[in-house]
């Protein structure tokens, strides 16, 4: 695949992602004071120069955000004004818990999906058909805090089967991934769905069948290959978008990932952690859409080589 | 005389779709012997594939086939699923008017071939892999080793309905249906392709069932010709019978109409007024008709039936039929 085209691609991405760091720089200095967020009411005048001074709050805009890149460089993403810590650590931390909720989320749909939109296009116009778009329709659009805390009021609070919170055992993943999944679903399957039916009309279908292949041979063999492919491109989208999807479920269920603390820490303007995120946020969704890519070559002969091979 | 391999008869196929029926195809009989090649030749439109597709029941869902297709004396009309499933490929398979997208772009070609060979024989892959080279080679097809190893995008067309013909004969096929295998491609390639199926009809025996709606193909390369017009058979001869003496005058006008390498420069080329009828919007009595410069009352109250014109090959539905 041509180098060059991969190139601008990854330049255009970290264009974007300075652009978006600089905006959130200035735009959370520029809203309020972290000294004021973080010090408790009764704080003295001293006490907030005194933090100031310590944050590097007090030098002119232009050069604390100069220190900020050089201190990047050096692989330091600074410190949480709230815990103390390094930036990194605190995300070390965080990190794992939204990967796992995420990813478990997007498996449990991709395994649901897949088969349901197949099922449903085989079947179409038929009830089955209609019931799983329906099922489909409502998970795509329900917004997730929304369903989200129907499930609390039903599986929490009136059933008292599962908990509403945390991340302290299998038990509290549940209802976060249900939640999650279920919107997943709702965009996976219909893609599927009007991904094979628009492939179960097409002439090498016919062929296959004219062959005497199996109806399953036709369908797995031959339609499913070819449907996949769209269909890969907005799950990747979605692996893109896992930090910023995990924000309102984290939010709704206290899971303690990096969506969380994202909310968490705009409201205490710990400035340090709310840049981390937002640009480890825009490198997952232009390293997605760049593997996306790849796997678009690899996945459809037609555009690989004519790009001249992987 | 040889008997008959394949009978079609009174076959109808309608299509039920959101609410409505097409009857895409009205009442077409045809019949192929063994090793014989048959044209069916029509315009666009008048049920030359929708007939042969009925045959494998490949139609899909919507369609609802009438009458009978009688092969080997077997009515496939009333095969289980997988009955039908042996007759595709094995005994009668079939080539498409788009051979490029007729295979699937995602798989190489040796992949597809081979897939097709361990269908109909239970070949190892390595002996299935031998087999698909020395099939391509049967089609013409250079350096087949190496074209096993293409995606369908990366061959021309003419290469691609080779391949489709070699995935055909992976069965061993008693029957091959062409849906226009050429109307795709140049004009040389054309050439080529029908010298290849007539070479195949002649070494493998293996009849054919040729489509077009081209009368100059139909010329040179079938024994007997099925003349379609609007989802009926109206006119079948064999193929000298048809361009000396054409009965219905539906296939006098397709023949005004087809201009010939011996024409004397005064013969005017006239083509018939008019378009087809789409299912529709046929009208009543003859579908003809109202195109047809000899039509009298009863051809606008009765359809005319298929009958014989004194010769039993000669058949033409026309009351005004020339003999
Ligand atoms: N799947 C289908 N659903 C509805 N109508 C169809 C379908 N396939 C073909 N037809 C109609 O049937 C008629 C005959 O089509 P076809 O057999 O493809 O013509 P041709 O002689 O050009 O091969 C046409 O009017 C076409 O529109
Ligand atoms: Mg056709």
């Amino acid at each position: 695949m041509h180098i060059t085209y991969f190139l601008g691609k990854i330049a255009r991405a970290l264009f974007t992602m300075v652009l978006v760091v600089t905006f959130v720089f200035v735009v959370l200095r520029a809203t309020g004071d972290p000294a004021q967020a973080m010090l408790p009411e009764d704080a003295t005048q001293q006490d907030i120069e005194h933090f100031r001074s310590m944050w590097g709050l007090d030098k002119p805009l232009y050069e604390q955000y100069g220190v900020y890149w050089l201190n990047i460089l050096k692989g330091n993403f600074g410190q949480s004004y709230r815990d103390r810590r390094p930036v990194t650590d605190i995300m070390a931390e965080r990190l794992p818990k939204t990967v796992y909720l995420m990813t478990l989320s997007i498996v449990f749909a991709v395994i649901i999906a897949i088969p349901m939109g197949v099922k449903a296009a085989l079947n179409r116009n038929t009830f089955i058909d209609r019931f799983t778009m329906g099922t489909a329709v409502f998970g795509f659009s329900m917004p997730n805090f929304f369903l989200g805390i129907l499930l609390i009021l039903l599986f929490s609070v009136k059933l008292k089967i599962l908990p509403s919170s945390g991340s302290d055992s299998w038990k509290h993943i549940i209802l976060p991934l249900l939640t999650t999944g279920l919107a997943y679903i709702g965009s996976y399957s219909r893609f599927t769905r009007s991904s094979m039916l628009s492939v179960l009309n097409k002439p090498y279908i016919r062929t296959a069948i004219a062959g005497g292949l199996s109806r399953n041979r036709v369908i797995y063999g031959h339609a499913l290959p070819n449907a996949a492919i769209p269909v890969i491109t907005i799950i990747g989208a979605t692996v893109g978008r896992i930090i910023a999807g995990s924000i309102v479920i984290e939010t709704v269920f206290a899971w303690p990932g990096v969506g969380r603390l994202l909310v968490t820490s705009v409201g205490a303007r710990d400035l340090s952690v709310v840049q981390a995120i937002v640009m480890l946020l825009s490198i997952t969704i232009v390293t997605a859409n760049l593997i996306v890519d790849i796997l678009y070559g690899i996945l459809d002969p037609r555009i690989r080589t004519k790009k001249g091979g992987v | 005389m040889n008997s008959d391999l394949l009978t079609v008869s009174n076959l109808g196929v309608d299509f039920l779709t959101g609410g409505r029926t097409i009857n895409a195809v009205q009442k077409v009989d045809f019949s192929v012997r063994e090793k014989e090649v048959v044209g069916l030749v029509g315009e666009s439109g008048c049920g030359k594939s929708v007939s042969c597709m009925a045959i494998l029941r490949i139609l899909g869902e919507t369609a609802k086939t009438t009458g009978s297709i009688r092969y080997k004396g077997t009515e496939l009309l009333d095969l289980s699923e997988s009955g039908i499933r042996k007759i595709r490929g094995k005994e009668i398979a079939m080539i498409f008017q788009d051979p490029v997208t007729s295979l699937n772009p995602v798989k190489k070609i040796g992949s597809q071939l081979i897939e097709i060979i361990q269908l109909h024989s239970r070949l190892s892959s390595d002996s299935a892999r031998k087999k698909a080279v020395s099939l391509l080679e049967q089609v013409g097809i250079a350096n087949p080793a190496d074209r096993l190893k293409d995606y369908p995008h990366q061959l021309s067309g003419g290469l691609c309905q080779r391949v489709m013909i070699a995935m055909a004969l992976a069965g061993d096929p008693n029957i091959l249906i062409a849906d226009e295998p050429t109307t795709a491609l140049d004009v040389t390639v054309q050439a080529q392709i029908l010298s290849l199926l007539k070479r195949l009809n002649r070494e493998r025996g293996m009849a054919t069932i040729l489509i077009t709606h081209d009368l100059g193909v139909i010329a040179e390369n079938v024994e007997r010709v099925f003349v379609l017009y609007a989802g009926l058979v109206v006119e079948e001869a064999p193929v000298d019978v048809l361009f000396k003496k054409p009965a219905h005058p539906y296939t006098q006008g397709l023949l005004k109409s087809l201009p010939r390498m011996t024409d004397d420069k005064e013969r005017p080329l006239v083509p018939i007024e008019g378009v087809v009828p789409s299912p529709e919007n046929r009208p009543s009595g003859c579908c003809f008709q109202p195109r047809c410069s000899r039509s009298t009352e009863i051809c606008l109250k009765k359809q005319p039936l298929l009958e014989s014109l004194g010769s039993g090959d000669h058949k033409a539905a026309c009351f005004h039929a020339e003999i």
